[in-house]
């Protein structure tokens, strides 16, 4: 294990904001340089070899972040770093379009796709300096939209390096069958989710979209009140959360598992489920857990890119419903606790559903939880 | 919901050279926060000079909350040369975020060799200026590695 700490790469993950924002170049060397004591050189040439001293702005990065090489007792070790940007926001909410392939071939949100498509030309350029400078270790950090970028550059270059992954109340990235792949690849080892429990931004882009890791350990930390909280969102929040504790002391503050029999009898519960963030967790997990249930009878589908988001996750229960008794019982529980957070009468038999009703039930649930989302997005700080 | 963020809290002091004050120093503040707002003074007989503070209104509406990151800079132009007087960003909307909440009173000298690097309360400053604020810890980061576990 070549992970690294939680203050060193929340302090990174703030950083980076710093260092891009910087309006000279020494004052980003002298963030990176006295901060971290030598511990790091930007790996852009271009940047090392620019006028020092000079008072004119110096466009110090790329739009998204740059990389960092380690020095010393790092050496051997690069730091991608991507900060946040407003530009992607509006993507995050727009749910008509068609996912798109990812590098690895699975399902991700178009919007981040496309950006991180936008940054490979520059990103491949760092890759040529990795080999030249026989980094072994990749550390891929970001906070916010950030963190959907760290995640589609992990994913990028995960079977070539070893490959670490950081994110700070990231929005989710990919479908199910995305993450699932992404978490098998990396392991939960290597992969640090960090998020507030009220920060509303990890609620978006809602189902079908997963986070990553899809399952196993993820770094969950208190933050008050039950509602959702912007400012819980800003990255100095998240540096004060993490301040010098071990990875093995935030997990701590997990709450227990769902585990699939805990999931399997909420589903199967009489009360009729309420709209409450908390029974939107349980719906994501349950959402999972029956996911999990088809994928291991039906073999893995060639979804093209021309279904919506949406009509990849009606077709896939859809399925679900035709092929097996046992399946089609647990897609209707699932499609019951929807109606019900709906505030509408649940249907009886699966005889009822089908992939067309499926998908409008899921429209209806995404689009409240859209709204109020957004609302609570709007009292930002 | 409109909220005040101040993007330069209030800056009064003095530019020295080799420890005298210059009068006439010509210093042009540039701010940027999306767009950059520029705005000059001039350092008078003692010295001394005041730029006000500047704020912008963050609309609501937006579906992302943002980071408020801002870049600060002042440069000092005198006698055919310039210094980079004050470069910063500015971590934390509130005023006076630059020196712990009190007033920003700085002292300048544009004889120093090096440049001053300061954060405070996360906000990282480098300029040839001293003020009274507390600077934060530089952190041992080589003692908060994890061990290499399995």
């Amino acid at each position: 294990m070549s992970r690294r700490s939680p203050q060193l790469t929340s302090d990174l993950a703030k950083d980076v904001y710093d260092i891009s924002t910087a309006p000279t170049l020494n004052a980003a060397l002298n963030i990176l340089n006295i901060k971290y004591k030598g511990s790091f050189t930007f790996a852009d040439s271009n940047l090392l070899n620019a006028r020092t001293g000079g008072p004119a702005g110096i466009k110090i990065s790329s739009a998204f972040g740059f990389v960092l090489l380690g020095q010393g007792a790092l050496a051997g070790h690069a730091f991608i770093l991507f900060r946040g940007t407003q530009l992607l926001a509006d993507w995050l909410t727009n749910f008509n379009v068609a996912p798109a392939r990812s590098d690895s071939g699975y399902l991700v949100h178009d919007g981040f796709n496309k950006s991180f498509n936008s940054m490979k030309p520059k990103l491949e350029e760092f890759r040529k300096i990795l080999t030249k400078e026989k980094i072994k270790f990749v550390h891929c950090i970001g906070h916010s939209l950030g963190g959907a970028l760290a995640t589609l550059c992990a994913n990028w270059l995960q079977n070539k390096y070893s490959t670490y992954l950081y994110t700070f109340g990231s929005p989710r990235v990919g479908l199910y069958d995305f993450s699932n792949y992404l978490t098998a690849e990396m392991t939960s080892k290597r992969i640090y989710r960090v998020y507030h429990k009220t920060d509303p931004v990890p609620m978006i882009p809602t189902w079908p979209f997963v986070h990553v890791p899809e399952s196993g350990q993820d770094y969950w930390l208190p933050s008050p009140g039950v509602l959702p909280s912007p400012e819980y969102h800003a990255m100095d929040k998240y540096t004060t959360s993490v301040s010098t504790n071990s990875w093995g002391t935030l997990s701590g503050y997990r709450e227990a598992h769902k585990d699939d029999i805990q999931i399997a009898q909420w589903l199967m519960e009489k009360t009729r489920a309420t709209f409450s963030m908390n029974t939107l967790r349980w719906l994501g997990n349950a959402l999972i857990y029956v996911l999990k249930k088809i994928k291991a009878i039906v073999s893995a589908q060639q979804i093209t890119g021309q279904f919506t988001v949406m009509d990849h996750l009606a077709y896939v229960l859809a399925k679900g419903i035709n092929l097996v008794e046992v399946l089609s019982n647990w897609v209707l529980l699932f499609i019951r606790k929807v109606m019900e957070i709906l505030g509408l009468k649940p249907v009886e038999k699966s005889g009822e559903l089908n992939k067309d009703f499926i998908r409008n039930m899921l429209s209806r649930l995404q689009a409240k939880i859209n709204t109020q989302v957004e609302a609570a997005l709007r009292y930002q700080v | 919901m409109d909220i005040k963020q101040c993007l330069f809290s209030t800056m009064t002091g003095v530019v020295n050279l080799q420890g005298k004050p210059v009068a006439n120093v010509r210093l042009v503040r540039t701010i940027n926060y999306n767009k950059d707002i520029v705005d000059e003074t001039v350092t008078d007989e003692n010295g001394a000079f005041e730029f006000t503070a500047v704020f912008r209104n963050n609309y609501a509406g937006k579906i992302l909350p943002m980071e408020f990151v801002v870049s600060q800079l002042i440069i000092a132009h005198h006698e055919g040369k310039e210094y980079e007087m004050w470069a910063g960003v500015k971590r934390k909307p509130e005023e006076n975020a630059e020196s712990r909440g009190k007033p920003l009173v700085v002292t300048c000298e544009l004889g120093l060799e090096e440049l001053n690097y300061k954060g405070v309360d996360g906000s990282p400053i480098t300029s040839l200026c001293t003020w009274d604020a507390e600077p934060d810890p530089i952190r041992d980061y080589s003692l908060f590695e994890e061990d290499n576990e399995d």
